[in-house]
């Protein structure tokens, strides 16, 4: 049992304290805040100790791990900061928002001997597990193409002076709360991403940063793809996948409803009833658990931690440039 | 009732004669040519068609109003001249040519000639896209985010390698001739003129040497984004989603006959899906060619004029030149 602190203990660090009650290998006692008065109650009925900075709760606490619930930005120093002090982390994502910065972090992990991973939840959605199986049977045939598209309200949901309402967290609009989890699953199932080409367009929000974001993607196999997320509109999500024997079709917030249809044959229906942000998350944190132990290693790989960051660098390259952009 | 000559009777030019033939009251098919005599004479037989060897030999029968053309792309300009040049109403399968420059011209020999010009954009007519129009033009989808739309089939896999189709020339990106304008029709038909796109194209799975899985994004002169693809190896697919400030709609299925809209309703501000307010409409069984050919056939009798106006099909033309541009040199194209 791995005993850990968390940093940031607004609404998704709670997300991820919550989770942590039906995981095996984890358990918070500990929380770095700003203002710990607004989440003292939160604090003592959950039994964390509230520290007001990182630096403080390396120092004060008594932790194996911490685990970021931050702003993009911070991500990096927080993580050498973890590092430096011989904690595992387990970072929100994005990771980071340069490649550079992700090699840096993860050289300094493998010199510190720690474990060092991000939080992409929904590789643990049983959908995707079903899909894996499908594409590595070869049940689809050559792939063609894949697409997939999220919608959430957060732009229009957030209070106005909420730090990801800014151009610097969220560069390209809803690519770093929704299109990295996007790049991840296209990575997760699809292989490495040689080029992308994106536009990204503001509409209708009322703070100054894109709504409304669109990229094609060629793939190293030859594949190609498509991803877009909105900020602007009801949560949805809807994933399509065509290979020349059969198509594949996911839709619903948790990815909950999965349809697999050969070119012959009655098509395959699969129906999850999975909480992205309530099992998802004890998943994670019990495969962050066992990989800091040395049991198991973590699903996403330290090359697709860097390649996704990656990925998500050139959308925002090529969002702001127009055309093409290789992933580095 | 207009009497028309089909051209063209390979698996296309048939499905637009059963459309009409022997259930309109409005046009009719009393006369046909095609390139490979031999395979329609039983068909055109059944039809009560009278084959002529030549599609001149057509232009010259005096009592026919109306040509039906259901012939390779590249070949259209010239058919379409000749036509008005007879003094024959012209209907044209999509694409109606290959550039701007050629549809400026075949729709202008048409305009000086007093005859119809009509291209064969049967999802026009589909109850869904009118439905979709309608949700916009009332204001009910607000600001004007986006819009996707994917159009599959399998026929790239089932190709004979000498099929006109099968020629790159004929059919620069894949699937973007068959099916690609049939979306951007509605695109131009929902959303207006396009400024901008870029296409990326390939081979993946079909046994000839075209494309089969072509995707484009689109900037619109209004702002809002778009994306399109199309695919020729794999299972019949139609989709197109558009999202607006206050909502999306789909249309789905290879018959357009699912549609639905979402209303975001308060769902932006609480998160709420405004699921109640789901608007649902099952069109199955419209028959958008029967549709067309009826829309046809009223314009060329001094009816209504055909929805699609000129400057609209020539504008969808410059799009597609403009993506098959893109995809050759791998940037994006301004629309000309």
């Amino acid at each position: 049992m791995l005993a850990a602190g968390i940093v940031g203990v607004g609404r998704w660090g709670q997300n991820l304290v919550n989770a942590s009650a039906g995981a095996e290998n984890i358990e918070f006692v500990a929380g770095a805040v700003r203002h710990p008065e607004k989440v003292a109650d939160y604090a003592a009925e959950k039994g964390l100790s509230l520290h007001t900075s990182l630096e403080a709760m390396l120092d004060e606490a008594d932790i194996d791990a911490v685990v970021l619930a931050t702003p993009h930005s911070l991500h990096v120093e927080q993580m050498l900061m973890a590092i430096e002090a011989g904690k595992h982390v387990l970072s929100e994502k994005p990771f980071t928002l340069s490649k550079a910065d992700a090699e840096k972090v993860l050289d300094a992990a493998d010199a510190a001997g720690v474990t060092v991973v991000v939080g992409h939840n929904r590789r643990f959605v049983p959908s995707l597990a079903e899909l894996r199986r499908k594409i590595a049977d070869g049940s689809f045939g050559t792939l063609l193409h894949v697409e997939m598209t999220e919608t959430g309200p957060a732009a229009i949901t957030l209070p106005k002076d909420s730090w990801r309402l800014q151009r610097s967290e969220w560069p390209a609009g809803g690519m770093t709360p929704m299109g990295v989890h996007l790049i991840d699953n296209m990575v997760d199932l699809f292989g490495t991403v040689e080029s992308v080409t994106a536009q990204a367009v503001h509409r209708a929000v009322e703070a100054d940063i894109d709504d409304t974001t669109s990229v094609l993607l060629k793939f190293s196999s030859g594949m190609t793809g498509y991803l877009a997320v909105m900020v602007t509109a009801r949560p949805d999500f809807v994933a399509s996948i065509y290979g020349r024997d059969a198509t594949a079709r996911m839709i619903g917030r948790m990815y909950d409803d999965l349809e697999f249809a050969p070119r012959e044959g009655e098509p395959e229906q699969f129906n999850y009833d999975f909480g992205r942000d309530t099992d998802a998350l004890t998943a994670e944190l019990d495969a962050f658990g066992a990989a800091a132990m040395g049991q198991e290693a973590y699903p996403v790989s330290r090359d697709e931690i860097i390649h996704v960051v990656a990925v998500l660098e050139a959308v925002i390259k090529s969002a702001a440039s127009g055309g093409e952009v290789k992933v580095a | 009732m207009i009497n028309a000559g089909i051209v063209g009777l390979g698996w296309w030019g048939k499905v637009l004669v059963v459309s009409v033939q022997g259930k309109s009251d409005t046009i009719r098919f009393s006369h046909g040519s095609t390139r490979t005599r031999a395979k329609a004479e039983e068909y055109t037989g059944e039809q009560g068609i009278e084959l002529v060897e030549t599609y001149d030999e057509l232009l010259a029968i005096d009592e026919l109003d109306a040509v039906v053309l259901a012939t390779p792309h590249s070949k259209h300009l010239e058919q379409i001249q000749a036509a008005a040049a007879a003094g024959k109403h012209v209907f044209v399968e999509k694409p109606i040519t290959l550039t701007k420059a050629d549809a400026e011209a075949a729709i202008a020999a048409c305009r000086d000639a007093g005859v119809v010009c009509a291209v064969g954009f049967n999802r026009r007519f589909h109850p869904a896209i009118a439905e979709a129009k309608k949700l916009i033009d009332d204001g009910t989808l607000q600001t004007l985010m986006h819009v996707e739309g994917t159009m599959c089939a399998p026929n790239g896999m089932f190709l004979a390698a000498d099929a006109w189709r099968a020629d790159k020339n004929e059919t620069p990106v894949g699937g973007l001739t068959p099916m690609g304008v049939h979306v951007i029709d509605a695109y131009i038909n929902l959303f207006g003129e396009v400024d901008e796109v870029y296409c990326q194209s390939f081979r993946r799975a079909v046994p000839n040497d075209t494309d089969d899985t072509s995707s484009i994004l689109f900037m619109f002169k209004n702002g809002m984004s778009g994306y399109m693809a199309n695919m020729l190896a794999t299972a019949p697919s139609f989709r197109i989603q558009g999202y607006g400030l206050g909502g999306a709609f789909e249309i789905r299925k290879p018959d357009l006959s699912s549609f639905e809209f979402v209303p975001n309703g308060d769902g932006p501000i609480t998160g709420a899906t405004g699921e109640n307010k789901t608007v649902t409409r099952d069109f199955t069984g419209f028959d958008m060619v029967n549709a067309e050919l009826e829309a046809f056939a009223a314009a060329c009798a001094g009816g209504d004029a055909y929805p699609v106006p000129d400057a609209e099909v020539i504008h969808g033309i410059a799009v597609l030149e403009a993506i098959v541009k893109s995809a050759d040199s791998g940037t994006p194209q301004k629309v000309g």
